[in-house]
């Protein structure tokens, strides 16, 4: 068998899903968007992503796939492994631009400490000296966290609303630039991120 | 999809059955025409008690007649074994405290039980029940079983889930797919229903609770999220009983029976009598006779409930925390499922009520749901139901080892499965050749919190200045939860051999020698069934001939009809103490078409004989 | 994986936590921050102006167990060192005594950042010409 053709029939396999000659099923492909048949936007409309993800579930899944030959069943278990880590990736807003981030080349796993402005830095570090000093204060400061968490909660709906934003911007334009605004915005969203998790620790110890 | 398939698999379809392989009772159920349906046990009953004793003659019984030796033999008898499955002997000792397991040693990574003077794993165990299971299904389906669907509790971990494949596999069944049974409950339920909607499922069992909350969608079943605990369950409200019975005699009777297997079996069973009764009666007295004396205890419903109250409250806590996981509010929750015996208790069904804010639905056997929806996974899986779909959850998360004792979480718990996490490895020192990495599930920060899966060895790493190797591992969790992995050297593009290491459970050797050990006689168990029903069969032909040879329609009989009976007849005779039971059926059908005519005249004279005898 | 004890001691107990007069004329502070796991670390150094010698070091860090070994071993490094001899200190260098995981090199990076960052603060605050100072002039 060659590549670009079907393991069963050898007619040309063309990146479907099925082969169109003889169905059966084909290797995967392993990119999200593609595999869901989705352009690659920041912005999705979650409902058609789950109407999609139903869909194809119903044509991939393993259960359906038992009294087939091997080479079917191992693909459908490699499929449906794709689709359903591409379904967590893509519907979660912020793991989906990270998904294109990684995409256009941005290394999200080494970042330097330098792309992250100072007075962010700066602001986290106060935030997290002053929650530690809350947790670790003898009197009871249940009600300054509660008060700490709706703060913080407050600042992730901000840095979402911008998000959103330079989403469209991104999808419209398709710029680079604003691709990194994305990124940035994305870095101080995870700062906020982990101060709700420490606050929520917090609480519930 | 356009086009048919063809099915290149063997045309004729190999029977699927469901299986609840429960800590109490145990059910085998399989799907008919439209409905699945329960297979009662030899005795009629469709509850299998999950008890198991070697008799002194040596020979394995299970169900209600190892129970009944739980009573005279409690040495040689084990129960509530499902809660050993895939566990180490390290976290089994809280267990061994309330629960009369004999540990005969355990190995690397295996408990070993004592039953009389045998040792079995657990998962050995749990193929004499199972076998039991594929045997009622094979006497009421009157065909051979090989294939099974076996539910767990959602919250088991991967090494109480190979075990559980384990003990299918000694059993001489392909298991064909593990089921979470709250998620086989929602199937159950949720067959007949047209509705969407979001449903709990409240699964509290004999020694398990589980709850999982699932969207059902076009004959979607996709659950959302999933929790438990798998050490709760009615059992600890029967340890409780036992315990609080037990002091109490000590007291009145100034003698200490805990040490005493007989006394403690007999009273256990009354405590658990007193438990269901307790269901549907506002108080019930606790008899015990022992000795020639009597032991006897008012219970109330309202005591009752204050003893057990901080065990329902535990069960709770993985409720609030399932609905959070789901991201749903109790005001989205639809409907509220009950399954497993425990949810017979009042108390239970108002704290339910309570925390759901929902009436939860009833309908349904508490006991039997579970192995229904195995039966309905069962027939998905073999072609027979196509509208349906179970898209179910990893219940823990993956993670690997990082320095300092902490675990690097790669995957997170209710990831629907089939899922996959990639990591990159490199060495450490110079001319390293392979890496070790160790796997765990759990929820917690560190190692010693988490459980400990297996370890991983990557062999035959080119050697390279450290750090500069580049290991792809692949880990990929399948739709029965179990972990698979696989690796690639990125710079060399080859596969990577891996080395697992289990850390809990048998290895593929221990489990073939098993299945050696168990399958021949499996399989003559089946064989011998067989001929001993052909043989009834052929009994009751032989006898019908030998009288009908008496009649006159037989004289009516051509010389060659008369002859080609006498042939079957002897034939028949031939093969009746052989030890091929398709043989006896083949003569027995051959006897039955040789006589067919004589059938006929038979009954044609006797129509005739009863008109003659009527005015018309 | 084995670790050597010296690396989870760093970790278990983490050697000069704690911070440093910010205001000081010959304290140089460096924060920096590792975006994809939201870890940030503060950095001092104290110099001694007429040696050039570091005479003090403090950290504090928020972030896993990999970050805070990082900057513990960092800080343990930096004392006796002269600002230039700190500048080589590589990321390379932490992985190799802590044996981190790819999963965690990025922890390395952001303590070489930290000194980095801190002895630029404090050439700044002394006069002496960086880079930096030199483009801002």
């Amino acid at each position: 068998m060659q590549a670009g053709q079907c393991w069963q029939c050898e007619s040309p396999a063309e990146n479907n899903l099925f082969c169109k000659f003889c169905n059966s099923l084909q290797r995967p492909l392993t990119d999200y968007y593609a595999f869901f048949g989705l352009e690659h936007k920041l912005n999705i409309d979650n409902e058609d992503l789950q109407r999609r993800f139903y869909q194809l579930s119903k044509l991939l899944h393993p259960d359906r796939y038992t009294r087939r030959a091997q080479r079917e069943r191992d693909y459908s278990l490699e499929a449906t492994a794709i689709l359903n880590d591409g379904y967590r990736v893509l519907r979660d807003p912020v793991k989906r631009a990270e998904y294109i981030l990684a995409e256009q080349g941005f290394e999200v796993g080494e970042q330097r400490a330098k792309d992250v402005p100072p007075e962010l830095l700066e602001e986290v570090f106060e935030l997290n000296m002053a929650l530690e000093e809350l947790v670790s204060g003898a009197s009871s400061v249940r009600p300054q966290l509660e008060e700490a968490r709706s703060r913080f909660r407050a600042m992730r709906r901000e840095a979402d609303e911008r998000l959103g934003d330079l989403y469209k911007l991104w999808d419209a334009s398709g710029e680079r630039d604003s691709l990194v605004a994305v990124r940035g915005e994305l870095n101080r969203r995870k700062y906020i991120e982990n101060l709700i998790t420490e606050v929520e620790k917090a609480l519930s110890a | 999809m356009g086009t048919f398939q063809i099915d290149f698999s063997n045309s004729r379809k190999q029977r699927v059955v469901g299986i609840d392989l429960g800590t109490t009772n145990s059910l085998v159920a399989y799907m008919d025409v439209t409905a699945p349906k329960v297979i009662p046990g030899e005795d009629g009953e469709p509850l299998v008690p999950s008890v198991v004793s070697l008799t002194e003659a040596g020979e394995i019984i299970v169900g209600n007649p190892a129970l009944q030796a739980l009573i005279t033999h409690p040495d040689r008898t084990i129960y509530s074994v499902k809660r050993l499955m895939g566990r180490g002997i390290d976290d089994v000792t809280e267990e061994l405290k309330l629960f009369p397991f004999r540990v005969a040693g355990s190995g690397e990574s295996v408990l070993k039980l004592s039953l009389g003077e045998k040792t079995f794993s657990p998962p050995e165990i749990s193929a004499f029940i199972l076998r039991q299971l594929k045997r009622n299904a094979e006497a009421a389906l009157g065909e051979e079983v090989r294939q099974a669907v076996i539910t767990v509790p959602a919250y088991f971990n991967d090494a109480q889930r190979q075990a559980t494949k384990d003990a299918g596999r000694i059993a001489g069944l392909e298991v064909q797919r593990l089921v979470n049974e709250p998620t086989a409950a929602a199937l159950a339920y949720g067959l007949d229903k047209r509705k969407d909607g979001v449903v709990a499922v409240y699964d509290f069992g004999g020694g398990t609770f589980d709850i999982s909350i699932l969207r059902l969608h076009e004959g979607i079943f996709e659950v959302l999220a999933t929790g438990g605990d798998t050490h709760l369950g009615g059992d600890d409200i029967d340890n409780l009983l036992l315990k609080i019975a037990l002091e109490d005699i000590e007291s009145e009777w100034k003698q200490d029976l805990s040490g005493n297997g007989e006394a403690v079996q007999t009273l256990r069973r009354a405590v658990i009598n007193a438990k269901h009764e307790l269901s549907r009666l506002p108080a019930v007295t606790l008899v015990f006779d022992y000795a020639g004396k009597q032991y006897r205890r008012e219970l109330t419903r309202p005591v009752f409930e204050k003893l057990i109250l901080p065990i329902i409250e535990r069960t709770l806590a993985p409720c609030r925390h399932c609905m959070n996981d789901a991201g749903l509010e109790p005001e989205k929750i639809d409907e509220v499922v009950l399954v497993g015996g425990s949810t017979r208790i009042p108390l239970v069904r108002a704290s339910v009520e309570r925390l759901f804010r929902a009436k939860p639905h009833t309908e349904l056997n508490p006991d039997q749901v579970v192995a229904l929806g195995a039966a309905v996974q069962a027939a998905i899986l073999s072609g027979d139901v196509q509208d349906k779909l179970l898209l179910d959850v990893t219940p823990l998360s993956l993670g690997i080892e990082i320095m300092g004792g902490l675990v690097s979480r790669i995957l997170h718990r209710n990831s629907t499965i089939p899922a996959s996490a990639t990591e990159v490895f490199t060495t450490a020192v110079e001319g390293q050749t392979n890496v070790l990495i160790h796997v765990l599930q759990g929820e917690r920060e560190l190692v010693k919190d988490c459980r400990s899966l297996a370890r991983f060895d990557l062999k035959g790493i080119d050697p390279a200045p450290a750090g500069l190797a580049r290991i792809e591992v692949r880990f990929l969790i399948d739709a029965n939860g179990i972990l698979n992995v696989s690796a690639r050297d990125l710079r060399a593009g080859k596969e990577q051999s891996v080395e697992v290491k289990p850390s809990y459970g048998l290895t593929d050797d221990q489990v073939e020698a098993m299945i050696l050990e168990s399958i021949d006689k499996a399989q003559d168990d089946f064989q011998e069934r067989q001929l001993r029903e052909a043989r009834v069969e052929a009994d009751a032909i032989l006898a019908a001939v030998e009288k009908a040879r008496q009649n006159d329609a037989y004289f009516d009989l051509e010389e060659s009809d008369r002859d080609l009976i006498t042939r079957g007849l002897n034939e028949l005779l031939v093969v009746y103490h052989g030890e091929d039971h398709l043989l006896v059926r083949a003569k027995i059908d051959q006897l039955n078409q040789a006589t067919m005519k004589l059938a006929e005249n038979m009954m044609n004279t006797a129509v005739n004989q009863a008109l003659k005898g009527t005015k018309i | 994986m084995a670790y050597s004890d010296k690396v989870l001691d760093h970790y278990n107990n983490p050697r000069n936590v704690g911070s440093l007069d910010k205001g000081a004329s010959n304290v140089g502070t460096g924060i920096v921050g590792a975006p994809e796991c939201g870890d940030v670390m503060k950095l001092q150094v104290q110099v001694n102006p007429a040696t050039g010698i570091i005479e003090e070091a403090k950290f504090k860090t928020f972030g896993c167990g990999s970050a805070i070994a990082s900057s513990s071993l960092a800080t343990e490094w930096l004392k006796g060192k002269t600002v230039d001899q700190a500048l080589e200190i590589k990321n390379t260098d932490i992985v190799n005594e802590l044996s981190l995981p790819p999963v965690k090199i990025h922890c390395s990076v952001l303590a070489e950042d930290a000194i980095k960052a801190a002895i630029q603060d404090y050439k700044q605050k002394a006069g002496v010409p960086v880079e930096a100072a030199v483009q801002q002039a």
